[in-house]
């Protein structure tokens, strides 16, 4: 197996036309401009609502970070992080995951059955307040976690990643 | 799989909703229940049209493209833009694009497992599947029994578990399966290579719209996008082979995998389900895949009064005058009987020709797939023309009201349109709703009809406008299947209009690059007109619309422009057409008419009710609800 440089993923998923459900891509917006914060050969892709169509961006990932609005069940704002997710029957069964189950679910049993998971899937979850269709802009609460969730973002790409994060250029 | 609360009706992507009456056995009577779109005007008025598409391809995940394509269409119909060939050029690939991935991904991965098995095909020998793999589909390298094991030991894994994952939902084990358990592991097999298919076909995406799923290469005007020979990025001469490399790969599998699998299907599930689900059998399409520059209109002709001139005429869907066209009717009734082998050798290198000879009227449209409706199912019957300003939406049992001295039954053209969302419907949690309003759809008729739209409209249509290449592909399938021309207006029908139609636009992808290519190598490097880019030159109102030949069907974008700004805007989509509810006369929509007849084995497993709507490729997640009167009670079933 050829020797590949290191690859880290970032995906942002929802809606951005769905209040808090646009909480991956609006986070997407904000790591764009972080991009020198983040390890090196990491992308960062707005998935909107893509679901399986999202596959390709999967092949030759080493490490997935997907973000994403998650029903926890908690305070509007919280943010978590979920580390090495299975993506099998256990990503689907569960019962507070992210809003976008069946779409993440869906694409990392695809990406499963067709060979390209990345070894390493975490989820950066921030409990929604408002979903609702056709709003614009996040709630107070979501967005005043923003900065928490995208440093979470940097925070668990770098753990992933084999290189030494240089905290002087940070 | 467990659901999160969340009201369907306040999701985007929400559900389709059935409600199904049974009685003696057969669906008596549908409603069809849906969410979808409920406020994207809001969303754009008061924007600059020129980012209209930006939001307009938001309202659905997938369709991203399309919504994209109608929106920026609409805004030239509006200012009277033309873009210049490359960017037509760019556009149809994009959009055939999407249009092969999406109808691939359709076939095996949602509607396939309404037919196939898939843990019959554990009892599989695969070394059989192999033969019947070479047999089926020999044109493609992987048949080998080891091949054939390695799938079904994927498989294993799942079902072995006890635990299905992604094929939790089906009714594995319903008595309307019928396929053998070679069958079943051929399908899952290519239900597996699907997915490494759309993976690359998407590919295409990324070089010619940006790198994020999210299209963002159009514009108003035509493309933004790098053209040239020396472009570090997008369409430039090294680009472009990889476009027709991939674009090869994807005719590639649609010949050899696709069609074939799709008329294996046919040749099983004919009886019954070749004589189900006809539906309305009218059909309408917009027309899509322009063939030639011609100024935009939006893709739909609005004739001016006293008809079309000489010039500038559409050509096809319009042969009421032309009766020199009507004479062929019957000349290929006695094709369809038996069961030909040559299904394949019908359409081998038809890719690099287009009929022109309906449309050199001089300045006119051609598009693949030619504009026009077919009603009553008759597929040598008059092609009639199609004029958006005869579409028109009723509210008369959905969650608005309008607001006009017409009440709520009265049709309104989208450019009148209005969005006033009041709901109506049954408090939740309910089972079952009564109420006479019962959608968040409207219902959008063509001069008050219903019709049906997506790849069985655009194929029939195409056959009546006798396009040779639509003509051909559909008599090979209805050959190879062995069904009768009165089959083709089922449910298989469909399936199969979905299937021949990838292949289609899969040999046009191949032809469109290579004249992409050839302009670039000519030095015509024109990929936007930008000479109404600024506000200052556009009229104080303006209105115009954009359609496009969706995966799914008809979508119209309907814009209208106050001092520069978006003072209008509506969408009529295309489950909106086929999944309309009844109008203000009581007629029901294009699928509540398809499921009425439809056999349900067991009312609690409704397999058969899925087949049937799955066959028109609703963009939603499905639940369904039956209501048995004579039976036990109420069944809610969810369906993703």
């Amino acid at each position: 197996m050829p020797v590949q440089p290191w690859s880290t993923l970032v995906l942002g998923i929802g809606n951005l036309l769905a209040g808090d459900d646009g909480l991956g891509p609006s986070a997407v917006e904000r790591l764009t401009t972080l991009a020198n914060e983040l390890p090196p050969g990491t992308d960062v892709v707005d998935g909107g609502t893509c679901g399986l169509f999202l596959l390709s961006y999967l092949v030759g990932v080493d490490s997935l970070i997907a973000v994403d609005a998650t029903e926890f069940g908690v305070l509007p704002g919280t943010v978590r992080v979920l580390r090495d997710l299975a993506p099998t029957e256990s990503i689907m069964s569960a019962p507070s995951m992210s809003v976008h189950q069946a779409g993440l679910a869906d694409l990392l049993t695809a990406a499963r059955l067709s060979g390209c998971l990345p070894p390493r899937v975490t989820l950066v979850g921030v409990q929604p307040s408002v979903i609702a269709d056709m709003t614009i802009g996040l709630s107070d609460a979501v967005s005043a976690a923003l900065d928490v969730c995208c440093a979470a973002v940097i925070r668990e790409a770098w753990a992933a990643s084999p290189a030494e994060r240089d905290l002087t250029c940070a | 799989m467990t659901r999160i609360a969340i009201d369907p009706i306040t999701r985007i992507e929400g559900h389709l909703r059935l409600e199904v009456e049974v009685s003696a056995g057969r669906v008596k009577d549908v409603w069809s229940t849906g969410a979808m779109f409920r406020g994207i005007e809001r969303i754009i008025e008061g924007r600059d049209p020129r980012e209209a598409w930006i939001f307009a391809q938001r309202v659905c995940g997938v369709c991203t493209h399309v919504h994209a394509l109608a929106s920026v269409r609409a805004v030239e119909n509006a200012l009277h833009i033309t873009v210049p060939p490359n960017a037509r050029l760019v556009r149809n690939i994009l959009a055939g694009t999407l249009a092969v991935q999406d109808h691939v991904v359709h076939f095996y991965h949602l509607h396939s497992l309404d037919w196939v098995d898939i843990t019959a095909a554990l009892s599989a020998d695969p070394t059989t599947t192999a033969t019947l793999a070479r047999a089926n589909n020999p044109n493609w390298a992987n048949n080998t029994a080891a091949w054939f094991a390695q799938v079904q030991s994927t498989l294993q894994t799942y079902v072995g578990s006890g635990q299905l994952g992604p094929f939790s939902n089906g009714y594995w084990g319903h008595p309307a399966y019928k396929l053998t358990p070679d069958q079943n592991l051929l399908f899952f097999a290519h239900y597996l290579e699907a997915l490494d298919f759309q993976r690359e076909t998407v590919k295409i995406h990324a070089i010619l719209g940006g790198k994020n799923p999210h299209p963002q290469t159009y514009v108003v005007g035509g493309m933004s996008l790098g053209f040239g020979p020396d472009v570090p990025a997008g369409a430039n001469p090294a680009n472009l082979a990889t476009v027709s490399a991939i674009a090869a790969t994807a005719k590639a599998f649609t010949d050899a995998v696709l069609l074939p699998d799709v008329v294996l299907l046919a040749k099983v599930y004919k009886n019954p389900w070749a004589s189900l689900g006809a539906g309305v059998g009218n059909f309408l399409t917009y027309g899509d895949y322009p063939e030639t520059s011609a100024e935009s209109k939006g893709q739909v002709v609005t004739p001016p009064p006293g008809g079309f001139p000489s010039d500038g005429d559409p050509g096809e869907g319009r042969r009421g005058d032309d009766d020199r066209r009507n004479r062929h009717d019957d000349e290929h009734d006695d094709e369809h009987e038996g069961e030909g082998d040559d299904h394949d050798d019908e359409h081998e290198g038809e890719g690099d020709e287009h009929d022109d000879e309906h449309d050199d009227r001089g300045g006119g449209f051609t598009n693949l797939f030619p504009a026009g409706r077919v009603t009553r199912m008759h597929l040598d019957g008059d092609v009639r023309e199609v004029d958006q300003m005869h579409v028109a939406e009723t509210v008369a049992r959905s969650w608005y009201e309008y607001n006009g001295r017409g009440g709520d039954a009265q049709l309104l053209h989208p450019w009148d349109g209005e969005t006033e969302p009041v709901y109506s419907g049954p408090t939740p949690p309910y089972k079952m709703i009564t109420t006479p309003k019962y959608t968040w759809l409207k219902a959008p008729r063509y001069d008050g009809d219903v019709y049906e739209v997506g790849p069985l409209a655009r194929l029939t249509v195409g056959y009546a406008a006798r396009r040779p290449e639509i003509r051909s592909a559909v008599d090979g399938f209805l050959r190879a299947a062995g069904l009768s021309r009165r089959q083709w207006f089922s449910v298989i029908g469909r399936i199969g209009a979905r299937a021949l139609e990838t292949q289609l636009i899969a040999n046009h992808m191949l032809v469109w690059a290579a004249q992409l290519q050839a302009n670039q190598a000519g030095g015509d490097l024109r990929i936007a007109d930008n000479t109404k880019w600024e506000p200052a030159t556009w009229p104080a109102t303006a209105k115009g619309f954009g359609t496009v030949e969706a995966p799914r069907g008809s979508l119209g974008h309907w814009v209208k422009i106050d001092s520069q700004k978006v003072s209008g805007y509506q969408m009529v989509v295309p489950t909106t057409w086929n999944g309309s509810p009844r109008d203000g006369e009581g007629k029901r929509g294009a699928w509540e008419q398809a499921l009425v007849g439809i056999p349900l084995v067991d009312p609690t497993r409704p397999l058969e009710v899925l087949r049937a709507v799955h066959s028109f490729d609703p963009c939603m997640g499905c639940s369904v609800h039956v209501h048995d009167p004579g039976g036990t009670g109420t069944t809610s079933v969810t369906v993703v």
